[in-house]
């Protein structure tokens, strides 16, 4: 009796927990596709953007401009972009990786490291480790708005052009396709990297006949390159955040799946040893009835 | 000179969340650096800031005008390929009707200086708004109380 209740009590639990993983998935599903779509819509840009870039650092007459000296400090800033919530695989784990080659490398080379965080469970692995992030950014939950991820890039446009920091460093978990999630490390400060890699990663490669001299100026190339060098460190910082999200709700997706497929196959060999031992209580069951009759004659 | 600018040209509008329009029109008018620009077919290559403001977008076969309140970005002209990238726009266009009698709504109510407290989210400011009710008049579009 004990042992087919035992049995029951399990399934039950096996049933609970796959209920909750078919929920998760399936709204892991429902934002993974909406992002994965707002993504993909905003590919053109970046590749736009790109050609762009690759026009003005391409210029005849190299552009003179604060942020395009070379780094003045030594100080590195990362921007590390995990989840609030666990249940996603290695998602965080790899990030945790990155984090430790970060830390060792400044160790190595003599560079001091501020941490900037997104998610609980960044901000719990860095004060695991006696690391204090600067500033956790909690505003918002996946996502920042327009304005919002201005703040945060002229935060670290600032500090740059001060000398506090000499590079900006974003990790986050970069998404290549639906098959291929990986972490990975942006420089978006100094610029100059950060366009290098804009236009070594743009998807299309365009034929380019006109060069920058071509081109009539709106306000001077200077106040172009200005607006320009801004406008690609915050839409590098909101990609990052958008792809980061993008990996973690397919990165959700497909763990929660299985765990679903898990439980499932765990509650259909647990409903087999329920039957199997209802069976072998009924058989002892009888066996008792039938010598009990046999002892009475 | 007159024939030479005649003709349709290529005009596409992205911004990070959507690639909002891509299609062949007359003449675009764009809030540029120093004040409106208008930019016909056959324009020379140019590279310019834009600011805030009211795009315009018109001549598209087969279509009405498109109109867009964009938030500053860059456009880039050249062989008849006008491109802006812009860090958001807000239009009327593709958006159902109940969507844009909302938006409509909320801005003339800014505009009347009736929404001083609203959540964070739906927040926007003066000036948008005013753009925005300046876009309804010109792409025409009206609350459907007026429409009688």
């Amino acid at each position: 009796m004990s042992n087919t209740r035992r049995i029951l009590k399990r399934r039950s639990a096996a049933d609970n927990i796959a209920k909750v993983t078919g929920t998760m998935e399936t709204i892991s599903a429902v934002r993974y596709r909406r992002y994965f779509n707002q993504w993909q819509e905003g590919r053109a840009f970046y590749d736009a953007l790109a050609q762009l870039a690759y026009l003005v650092v391409s210029a005849e007459q190299p552009i003179d401009h604060p942020l395009m000296k070379p780094p003045a400090s030594k100080t590195q800033a990362v921007l590390v972009i995990g989840s609030d919530r666990g249940l996603c695989g290695a998602y965080n784990n790899d990030l945790y990786r990155q984090i430790d080659t970060h830390v060792k490398m400044a160790k190595r080379f003599g560079r001091e490291l501020l941490f900037y965080a997104k998610g609980r469970k960044v901000v719990g692995y860095l004060e695991h480790h006696g690391i204090r992030p600067v500033r956790v950014f909690d505003e918002f939950a996946e996502i920042p708005t327009v304005e919002q991820t201005r703040t945060i890039a002229d935060e670290f446009t600032q500090h740059y052009l001060a000398g506090q920091i000499g590079r900006l460093g974003v990790v986050y978990n970069r998404f290549f396709s639906a098959a291929s999630q990986k972490v990975q490390t942006l420089t978006v400060l100094p610029v100059a990297e950060l366009i290098d890699d804009l236009t070594t990663r743009a998807t299309v490669i365009w034929p380019w006949e006109l060069n920058f001299e071509d081109f009539m100026l709106m306000p001077s190339a200077a106040e172009i390159f200005e607006g320009l060098s801004r406008m690609i460190i915050r839409t590098s910082i909101l990609d990052c955040f958008m792809e980061a999200a993008v990996s973690e709700h397919l990165s959700r997706v497909v763990c929660m799946r299985n765990a679903t497929d898990n439980a499932e196959e765990m509650i259909k060999e647990l409903s087999k040893d329920y039957n199997r031992a209802r069976q072998a209580q009924i058989t002892v069951e009888l066996l008792d009835i039938v010598s009990g009759v046999e002892a009475m004659k | 000179m007159v024939g030479l600018s005649r003709g349709k040209f290529r005009v596409v509008l992205l911004t990070p969340q959507a690639g909002l329009l891509d299609c062949r029109a007359g003449s675009v008018v764009l809030p540029g650096y120093d004040g409106y620009l208008g930019i016909l077919r056959n324009h020379c290559p140019m590279l310019g800031t834009v600011s805030r403001g009211i795009m315009q977008v018109r001549e598209i076969p087969g279509r009405a005008d498109a109109f867009f309140v964009v938030e500053g970005g860059f456009v880039q002209v050249s062989e008849n390929h006008v491109t802006v990238l812009a860090y958001e726009a807000t239009t009327f266009e593709g958006q159902d009707e109940k969507s844009i009698e909302e938006m409509l709504y909320h801005a003339r109510s800014v505009v009347a200086g009736h929404e001083y407290i609203r959540s964070q989210q739906e927040a926007i400011d003066y000036d948008k708004a005013r753009l925005i009710v300046r876009m309804a008049e010109m792409a025409d579009v009206k609350l459907a109380a007026e429409k009688e």
